[in-house]
């Protein structure tokens, strides 16, 4: 009869972004956000953690986590990696491609997460540093990546 | 009893969902409901008892006084549990 949202994956985040959207403009933070994808591991584990968002600060930082609305309408939730002029370059922390996204389309920021039933702020200093070394380690997880992704292909070839 | 103030349903995805009205918005303390439930919970807008949620649920649908019961009594265990009524 009555359940906890949190254990409602039919209403997804998306569904109630108009209702985030009012209460962050009030200048509330909106807790307990859920997401899908792996695009932001090893920091953030689908079903397992959660994040805190509140009102765009006005221009974002490197290494800052927003939430904005990509081209084809979808809400993501990937890092600053790169502050320009007119627009950011952001990518998951398990992603390889860079995305330009533009000011008009973001839409929160993190300010917190919740990682094993613990709270950590993005102003944690150990958490600054993964921030750096993960983004510095990019050419180097980059390359591992393609030695793997080349090892399936000829794996799969053998196989087939 | 009666519902606390500080909530109110809003249909979001075809769902009647219980949101907290001020401060932060923490998602856990969203409550989806189910017809029933929304059904109860608008009685309980006004100080009622169990026992007049009980008749409430057995005048407006086709079901057994045990099962209603069951039911009112699990609902608000839910909502005392959350502390949504006091």
């Amino acid at each position: 009869m009555a359940e906890r949202k949190a254990s409602e994956s039919s209403v997804c985040a998306e569904a109630i972004m108009p209702l985030i959207a009012e209460r962050l403009a009030a200048g509330y933070t909106v807790q307990n956000l859920n997401f899908q994808g792996q695009s932001m591991l090893p920091m953030l584990r689908q079903e397992k953690d959660f994040v805190e968002i509140k009102k765009l600060p006005g221009r974002l930082k490197k290494y800052d986590l927003p939430v904005y609305r990509n081209s084809h309408g979808k809400y993501v939730m990937h890092r600053v990696v790169g502050v320009r002029d007119s627009d950011y370059i952001c990518l998951g922390d398990n992603t390889y491609h860079y995305e330009r996204v533009a000011p008009e389309q973001m839409v929160a920021v993190v300010c917190s997460f919740t990682r094993n039933g613990r709270r950590i702020s993005v102003e944690n200093p150990w958490y600054r540093a993964y921030c750096r070394i993960w983004h510095v380690a990019f050419p180097v997880r980059y390359l591992l990546k393609r030695i793997e992704w080349k090892i399936r292909k000829t794996v799969k070839a053998i196989i087939e | 009893m009666k519902l606390k103030d500080g909530f109110i349903l809003s249909r979001i995805a075809g769902k009647v969902v219980a949101v907290p009205t001020v401060g932060d918005l923490d998602l856990n303390m969203m409550i989806s409901l189910n017809e029933t439930g929304a059904f109860l919970w608008e009685k309980l807008q006004n100080d009622v008892s169990e026992e007049e949620l009980v008749c409430a649920l057995l005048q407006e649908y086709d079901v057994d006084e045990a099962t209603a019961r069951r039911s009112v009594t699990a609902f608000v265990f839910k909502l005392k549990e959350n502390g949504i009524i006091g």
